[in-house]
């Protein structure tokens, strides 16, 4: 059954909220409480399919990163990802921009993070509160 | 339950070999370990060959160059792990009592794909953001730093080791010394690693003969038994997950020591997953032959050397002899059976009893790794 996640537009996972700000749609697993991202059909704990759609929290701690100076050629390099674990206990890897260190608390927006075909991707990106 | 004895090993040197194609990599393996074995090819009656890019019906590509053929032959797919899930699978058809003798090889040419980081499957969501492997490494290293403030000295220490053993293996793809200053000044790959930290991507093939113990005096006097032969997957979680602890491999272990009775501290030489140098430093404590932070102590204490309390990677592992993803389980037993009959030369790890191989691999999202598969190894 593929339950369509409503709110969700381009880039993958990625929507606005009420206020109009850029917001992730993950899913919720109303059965076992399992949050997660990006949503699936399925919950991966239990195997329930009655999911549904849930706005993440607009920010998260930053576990890790790394710099990247080398791979595909369409990601923009130096690319700086990580994983930022949210307060409703999901983990999203994302790209991450400005300066940023282990335990930041870094807040959800949008940029061009590569470039295909000549078209920049565009996609959702975690940076310091309160930055452009 | 029938016991599994290794009684031959064969393998090409590890490296770049773009006008070769894969079959052409895998039957000088076949041939070394059946003639290594003693083991006539009519008497082989299953074959399980591993592979992660080598496309269909691998196994059987290899094995039709030398008219091997006939037989059942299983293509086994799982990332790093594949050759050594195919020894698995071969040591579980014999136990079965389905087999007496059984062939297991891997094989992989990667220079199809020109060099770079591994192809990772785009169906994947973190792939699709851009995640690769030295990045996920790296970030493993980071948090691993940054928790218990592992230098990048130490880290650089491990391909200092590696690469050091790799010079006495004529097997290895890399067979130069590097020193920790040419370590960390190589070109940054992903923070904190550099490119002397990441294995080299390239060709190769192993192989292996196994046989129900009870039959192996027929061929060899020195039979290499089969004391554990573990595989499990990683478990998927969604939510926050610890970097710096490798849960599969911690699991892995744990259910390989309980399997042959042993503990970290019967172990003699280990081939462990080194891709990345902070992996090796991982499963030092995965296996037990440190505590929990104290993996970058480990390192400099030179305990891990050849000639030390527990010899690391004295192939020159990953790092050192390459990586050619499908092919490195099978060869990393390799070298622990050299290693055990006292075959292995200037790298001789002295009065080598025990061994454990170790490939962990398969970078998806959710998972600390996809497949992991562990082997112990005595004499």
């Amino acid at each position: 059954m593929d339950q369509p996640v409503t709110g969700r537009t381009d880039p993958e996972g990625v929507g606005r909220d009420a206020d109009g700000r850029v917001v992730l749609f993950g899913a919720a697993c109303p059965e076992c409480g399992t949050r997660f991202f990006p949503a699936t059909a399925v919950c991966p704990h239990c195997a329930s399919e009655a999911v549904a759609p849930e706005a993440m929290p607009r920010t998260g701690t930053l576990y890790t990163f790394t710099t990247v100076h080398a791979g595909p050629r369409k990601w923009k390099k130096p690319m700086v990802v990580g994983y930022l674990d949210l307060p409703n206990g999901v983990r999203v890897f994302a790209h991450l921009r400005g300066q940023v260190a282990i335990d930041d608390v870094l807040e959800l927006g949008l940029d061009t993070i590569g470039e295909e075909d000549g078209k920049p991707i565009v996609g959702f990106v975690f940076r310091q509160m309160g930055g452009v | 339950m029938r016991g599994v004895s290794i009684i031959g090993v064969g393998m090409i040197p590890f490296g770049k070999y773009p006008d070769r194609s894969l079959a052409d990599l895998g039957w000088p393996a076949v041939k070394a370990a059946l003639a290594d074995s003693g083991v006539p090819a009519k008497r082989i009656q299953a074959a399980y060959c591993g592979t992660a890019l080598g496309g269909m019906m691998a196994g059987q590509r290899v094995l039709g160059r030398i008219g091997l053929t006939g037989l059942p032959i299983t293509n086994v797919e799982n990332a790093c792990s594949s050759s050594s899930s195919a020894l698995r699978q071969g040591v579980l058809a014999i136990r079965s009592g389905q087999y007496d003798i059984v062939l297991v090889m891997g094989v992989e040419k990667l220079t199809k794909f020109g060099g770079g980081t591994l192809p990772l499957e785009e169906e994947d969501w973190e792939v699709r953001q851009g995640l690769n492997m030295p990045a996920l490494y790296a970030m493993r290293a980071q948090r691993y730093m940054h928790e218990f403030g592992l230098t990048p000295r130490q880290l650089a220490m491990v391909s200092v080791k590696n690469r050091a053993n790799g010079v006495h293996n004529s097997d290895a793809q890399m067979r130069k010394e590097v020193s920790v200053e040419e370590v960390l000044a190589s070109r940054p790959i992903a923070d904190p690693f550099t490119l002397l930290q990441c294995c080299p991507t390239g060709d190769g093939a192993a192989a292996i003969v196994i046989c129900a113990s009870s039959l192996a005096g027929q061929f060899r006097a020195d039979p290499i038994t089969v004391r554990a032969s573990d595989l499990t997957s990683g478990i998927f979680m969604p939510g926050f997950r610890d970097m710096t602890t490798p849960e599969i491999t911690v699991r892995g272990a744990a259910e390989a020591y309980e399997e042959a009775g042993l503990g970290p501290e019967d172990v003699d030489v280990a081939e462990v997953h080194d891709a990345f140098t902070i992996a090796e430093l991982l499963y030092y404590e995965a296996f037990g032959f440190c505590g929990r932070g104290e993996a970058g102590a480990l390192i400099e204490s030179g305990a891990t050397r050849i000639g030390g309390k527990v010899a690391v990677n004295p192939s020159g592992g990953l790092l050192a002899k390459g990586h050619p993803v499908g092919a490195t389980g099978a060869a990393q037993v390799v070298e622990i059976v050299r290693q055990l009959r006292g075959q292995a030369g200037a790298r001789q790890h002295p009065g080598a009893k025990v061994g454990i191989a170790h490939a962990t691999g398969g970078g998806i999202s959710g998972f600390d790794h996809g497949a992991c598969s562990i082997h112990i190894l005595s004499r």
